[in-house]
């Protein structure tokens, strides 16, 4: 028993044929029913429409991680999505980006994977207590601290989305929750170690929070990322570039270094108010640091002060008292 | 064709194939260990293991209480002494797993958590929420990934096992990423590739797992035992039969039919929805057959209800079921009962291997789904299959290890290579009228029908006949993917070949054994009959097809009484 057709969906699949060396879109249309998913649909074009169409698959529970693939440009996992929740008549799925495609919907896993396993994905203890026979301690509290993070299940799709992702060095979101999921279990004693391997290529990350929007399980991963570089700052294993950020902020007030003196030098010409001689206003204009500092987005702040005039409001800054809000501090780690 | 060479060869890394892998890594470290598998590690079935791992933790529990209830459990069909080898090394399989990193559920005190499941007389399912198989996967993949002498070999389909003079000598195999057909000499291979329930329609499993080690342990001489026993898991979502875990039911989910009633009352008034799966699964059957079942899109079902749990307990120990209930099924346990029926789920047969996983080819070992030891004998307990994997893939491992440190390399005959790759370019090349998916979702539909919960001689006939029928049609089926590099469509006729293979040994099984115990349940001679059919049954491979044989149930402690619960 089946239920009726809702609409039919075009899937437009971008191809890839290893032998030829050729890319092609294929266009199927395919009858979505209340409950089809994505993976339901792509494997009616290949028991129905064309045997050759190659994408992965497996459990189609959401837990083996196999059938991410790029829908209308973001990525996720074909056997959790339905169809009818996408809302659309035409769909173009892509093989997820980052990572080189093999044929079809199958990309080269391998480089994901042998990250994995350089980077020591058990428990790290001393020899003689891994020896007893007896299980080691936990309590629900201290199993809480790392559980959402020990639900990856490999899909790829944070590395896929993350723009960082495309420099080599870098881990990828994947392995550095991992790395963090390790390490804030409270059987793990490998901190030090687990840290070697990101210490000089996890600045790469910028934050842009990707990795966390796209994953299936809901796994905070690009707050993983910041933990790991809290764990790096305080081991004082970061590069000088970092350094000088964290030191900026610490004497000159601004992660760039420049005297404070300078802080209003964007508004010359300009007529902004300014703390302490402006105590009462109705606009208080945080300005920020890139923002005062930066030649190009000085613009930004210059066009702003116009907005406010257009506008009539009273508005003023902190002047010289503005500091940085810590932004980049806390990014960092 | 170009070969590797290796000490011992492992196919599938599920539970069984990694649990092996790292034992035999451990006993000998010398060794050269190749883990072959179709896809990746942790894509493999075992990931969807969900409710727990059964195990003697607490002082009040025993070693005598684990074996007995498995042995009830398995309507006495279970070797009794293997069954006490298991309960006596599981505890230490919980240890291991803990302490590669395993996220055990905790109690207050900071031990490893237990949960009630059927059939068991005291909480002994450890669990890591509903995810069980998953965490347990990614402990033993980390851990294995760590030993410099174990090559994985990823998204590479076996195709045929290589037996020279009742010897395993090694395995053929496609590197899917190329399309190129590879030898592996090895002196021992481990099968651990997993159940056969895709041969029905309406089945817990992965689309993958699809019983190819058992075909070519079978093919290859060794007999598979017991195939007429499959599970019938109570609880598989509807429409499309992913598991619910059991645990649902350990937490205290209702069964209820279309009056609202918990019917279990009838059925095992003492263990309601916690007797064991075939008990439970009959019970809904019964109910449906009996038009007692709620009425649905996609015909009659069940519910369970978790709602008098609350959310908050179903978020912290069911929080993969409520999701794929949304998910896939549509509706959010903490408001509305589940859709659920009855769903091919195990497989309690296998290549029969013996309590140090040996099957009877020498060389060969089989742990997990795809062996029969037997330890689930006619029906397993939930909880016992992810132990019986760790348990009895340690095993394999471990004896797989001292063979290949004393063996000889046999090597690979070439004209037994040649002929393997003349059969998969006939297959390649072949004209006909036939398809692949008409062929597989029909078999699947005669199986769903004729060889489900309730079964008779004549509609097992019927079976056996349109199985037999398909395997006819199948000598016809083309397909268009003729190019090399992951040519999926191959994979899915030759996983086809494997199945139909498979449906056909479980009919015939099935239809001799003219009794009704565990979970295979005969209208036509509905008791169990200890007189004739305590016994296992052992199918041999022929070319004029399957070849029936039975052997002795070992019994030590336990003489078979009636079950009840």
């Amino acid at each position: 028993m089946t239920l009726s057709v809702e609409k039919t969906v075009e899937l437009r699949i971008e191809r890839f044929d290893p032998e030829k060396k050729r890319s092609y879109l294929s266009t199927f249309e395919v009858p979505i029913r209340k409950g089809t998913t994505l993976l339901d649909a792509l494997m009616y074009v290949k028991d129905n429409l064309d045997d050759s169409l190659t994408f992965r698959h497996s459990c189609r529970m959401g837990i083996c991680g196999s059938c991410a693939v790029n829908v209308n440009g973001k990525p996720m996992l074909a056997c959790y999505t339905q169809v009818l929740d996408l809302q659309a008549d035409s769909l173009l799925i892509e093989p997820v980006a980052t990572f080189p495609v093999i044929k079809d919907l199958v990309v080269d896993i391998e480089p994901f994977f042998e990250t994995y396993k350089r980077m020591k994905f058990y428990l790290l203890k001393p020899e003689q207590d891994l020896k007893t026979p007896a299980e080691l301690l936990q309590s629900p509290a201290e199993l809480k601290k790392f559980w959402d993070l020990a639900l990856c299940i490999k899909c790829s799709i944070c590395n896929s989305a993350c723009p960082a992702a495309i420099d080599e060095r870098f881990l990828g979101p994947s392995a550095l929750t991992a790395s963090f999921r390790f390490v804030s279990d409270s059987r793990d004693q490998g901190c030090p170690e687990r840290l070697k391997p990101m210490a000089d290529n996890i600045w790469l990350c910028t934050q842009c929070n990707s990795c966390t929007l796209f994953c299936p399980k809901s796994i905070q991963c690009a707050d993983a990322i910041v933990d790991d570089h809290g764990l790096l700052v305080e081991a004082g294993a970061i590069p000088k570039t970092v350094k000088d950020v964290l030191e900026s902020v610490y004497k000159f007030h601004n992660p760039m270094g420049t005297p404070q003196a300078k802080r209003m030098d964007w508004a010359t010409g300009l007529n902004v108010k300014t703390y302490p001689e402006t105590t009462k206003t109705d606009v208080l204009f945080f300005v920020c640091c890139s923002n005062v500092y930066d030649l190009r987005n000085q613009e930004v702040a210059r066009l702003m002060v116009g907005v406010f005039e257009r506008m009539g409001l009273s508005f003023a800054t902190l002047g010289a008292e503005e500091w940085c809000c810590g932004d980049h501090m806390l990014r960092l780690g | 064709m170009e070969k590797s060479v290796h000490d011992v060869a492992i196919v599938g890394a599920g539970l069984a194939g990694l649990r092996a892998a790292v034992a035999a890594a451990e006993m000998n470290s010398k060794l050269n260990i190749a883990v072959i598998s179709k896809h990746h590690p942790l894509r493999s079935h075992s990931v969807c293991a969900q409710g727990g791992t059964g195990a003697v933790m607490r002082e009040k529990d025993s070693f005598e209480l684990h074996a007995y209830d498995t042995v009830k459990g398995a309507d006495f069909l279970a070797d009794q002494d293997a069954v006490e080898l298991f309960v006596k090394r599981a505890p230490n399989e919980i240890v291991l797993t803990e302490h590669w990193g395993c996220p055990w559920s905790r109690t207050a005190e900071g031990r490893i958590d237990q949960r009630a499941f059927g059939g068991h007389s005291f909480p002994r399912a450890c669990f890591a929420a509903d995810m069980t198989g998953f965490h347990e996967m990614h402990a033993i993949y980390g851990k294995a990934t760590s030993y410099g002498k174990l090559k994985f070999y990823d998204e590479w389909f076996v195709t045929s096992l290589i037996v020279e003079g009742n010897k395993a000598t090694g395995l053929v195999a496609i590197d899917l990423k190329t399309g190129v057909l590879r030898a592996i000499a090895a002196k021992a291979v481990i099968m651990a590739t997993g159940g056969h329930e895709r041969i029905y329609e309406f089945t817990t499993f992965s689309h993958s797992t699809t019983g190819d080690g058992m075909v070519m342990a079978y093919r290859a001489g060794a007999p598979l035992q017991d195939m007429e026993f499959v599970q019938f898991h109570p609880t598989g979502l509807v429409p499309s039969g992913v598991l619910i875990t059991e645990g649902a039911r350990g937490e205290g989910g209702y069964l209820l039919n279309a009056n609202g009633e918990r019917f279990m009352k009838r059925y095992a008034p003492e263990k309601m929805e916690l007797a064991p799966r075939d008990v439970v699964s009959r019970a809904e059957q019964t109910e449906i057959n009996e038009g007692r079942g709620l009425q649905g899109p996609y015909g009659p079902y069940i519910a369970i209800d978790l709602r008098h749990l609350g959310e908050e307990k179903i978020n912290e120990r069911l929080p993969l079921i409520r999701d794929v209930a949304i998910k896939l099924g549509g509706v959010d346990p903490v408001k509305e009962p589940i859709p659920i029926r009855p769903a091919a789920h195990y497989s309690m047969g296998g290549i029969k291997v013996n309590m140090r996983a040996e099957a009877l080819v020498a060389g060969l070992y089989a742990a997990g789904e795809c062996s029969c030891v037997s330890v689930h004998g006619a029906n397993r307990l939930g909880t016992n299959s992810t132990a019986e994997c760790l348990v009895f893939g340690a095993v394999a491992g471990e004896e797989a290890a001292k063979y290949a440190s004393t063996a000889a390399q046999s090597g690979l005959p070439e004209e037994r290579l040649r002929a393997e790759e003349q059969k998969i370019q006939d297959l390649i090349d072949r004209k006909g009228d036939e398809k692949v998916p008409a062929i597989r979702d029909e078999m699947r539909r005669v199986m769903n029908e004729k060889a489900w919960i309730y079964r008779s001689g004549e509609g097992l006939e019927t079976a056996l006949k349109e199985v037999r029928k398909l395997r006819e049609r199948f000598k016809s089926v083309e397909f268009e993917d003729k190019s090399k590099p992951f040519n999926t469509a191959l994979v899915n006729v030759l996983q086809l070949d494997f199945m139909l293979e498979l449906a056909e040994v479980t009919a015939v099984t099935a239809l001799a054994r003219t009794e009704s115990r565990g979970a295979h349940s005969r209208l036509d001679h509905p008791k169990r009959d200890d007189q004739n059919w305590l016994k296992h049954s052992l199918v041999y491979y022929t070319k004029e097809g399957p070849r029936l044989e039975y052997a002795p149930v070992t019994i030590t402690k336990w003489t078979p009484v009636a079950r009840t619960y």
